[in-house]
């Protein structure tokens, strides 16, 4: 019998956990994803005076984020998006529209493919 | 790279650990006689915890959940077919016979995809080399041959060949690398007293034994430490 409630402790842990970094995964994403579309809409209209505001705001939804993100996803997808967000930082900084630009959609391409590594899917499950 | 290895050695660690609990809360059948559903978990927990020690990009997460669910799945499946004949049969087969009276049954050989060469070989295994003399051979659900002799190819029991036996119990390893073996002691009816008297009646010590072992009739078999510097 002990051994049964272990079993069912088991399956129980997995479920919640599986359950929490679905759903907190997911809200993290659409925050960053948010965050650098902000900050891609301000390179897009040449906004250079919001660069540093939208990439602190970003690198700040990425700090609070990437623990969660490498605990529970491939280290890969995590340094893809780590790296958008220090680029956009960087060109923010330097105020270099083009690569700002460039960054910000890089770091979206990153984040789009973290939130579709998340969905429950045919193509994921199989 | 040094950092890596840190990490390495940590989740490695971990999943060292993870394995152990498992198969340890999995039972002691799990290690010897593995039946269809245990050797599917034996394998799959060793190549699931064996990536992400590989690889370090991995979360470590994505091996301990699957062993948890497949150490809960087969704690649950073993419950279930504990208690219930049909799962049992359904999950682990029935046992088959395959040789009866010194024949062989072939129809049940090639159900069981078994070739004569196989069961030859279990049997010479067995220490049987004329099938001719095998009365019954059952295929066991974990793979192994159980052999039954005709009754005048098997070695007479004591009973059968009319000799007096005694009854000596389990011989027990009562002090062990020198040291007392308590828990050892209900089953061969020894207490620290009687032990003391061994000891005395054969002039040793305890911290000079590698084995004292004894028997609930009183007999004893002792061999000392060999002096290192022989």
């Amino acid at each position: 019998m002990k051994r049964v409630i272990a079993a069912l402790a088991f399956i129980a842990f997995s479920v919640i956990t599986s359950l929490y970094s679905y759903f907190s995964i997911n809200k993290r994403t659409d925050a960053l994803l948010a965050s650098a579309h902000t900050a891609a809409n301000a390179a897009e209209s040449s906004n250079i005076e919001e660069y540093p505001l939208t990439a602190a705001q970003l690198n700040e939804k990425w700090e609070e984020s990437q623990g969660l993100f490498h605990v529970f996803l491939d280290h890969a997808l995590c340094e893809d998006v780590e790296l958008g967000v220090k680029q956009i930082q960087l060109y923010a900084k330097s105020g270099d529209t083009a690569e700002m630009l460039d960054s910000c959609y890089e770091c979206i391409a990153a984040l789009e493919h973290v939130r579709e590594s998340q969905r429950i899917s045919p193509e994921n499950i199989f | 790279m040094a950092i890596e290895m840190i990490v390495t050695i940590l989740r490695t660690l971990i999943l060292y650990l993870l394995i152990i609990c498992g198969m340890r809360l999995m039972g002691k059948r799990q290690v010897g006689e593995l039946q269809p559903t245990e050797l599917v978990i034996t394998i799959l927990l060793s190549e699931i915890a064996a990536i992400p020690m590989q690889d370090n990009a991995l979360p470590l997460l994505s091996a301990i959940i699957p062993v948890l669910l497949l150490v809960a799945f087969e704690l649950i499946i073993s419950a279930a077919s504990f208690g219930n004949v049909k799962i049992r049969s359904w999950l682990e087969g029935n046992p088959l016979i395959v040789i009866r009276n010194g024949k062989l049954d072939q129809p049940q050989l090639r159900r069981l995809r078994y070739s004569v060469d196989d069961v030859l070989e279990a049997l010479r295994e067995k220490g049987v080399f004329d099938i001719s003399t095998v009365q019954y051979a059952v295929a066991e659900t974990n793979g192994t041959l159980s052999i039954l002799l005709k009754p005048e190819e098997r070695p007479a029991s004591a009973g059968e060949a009319g000799i007096k036996t005694r009854d000596n119990g389990i011989p027990c390893a009562v002090i062990v690398d020198g040291k007392i073996m308590e828990t050892e002691f209900k089953d061969c009816g020894m207490t620290h007293a009687k032990l003391e008297n061994i000891l005395k009646k054969h002039s040793l010590k305890v911290d000079n034994l590698v084995l004292l072992s004894a028997d609930k009739n009183g007999g004893v078999t002792i061999i000392e430490k060999e002096d290192k510097k022989k």
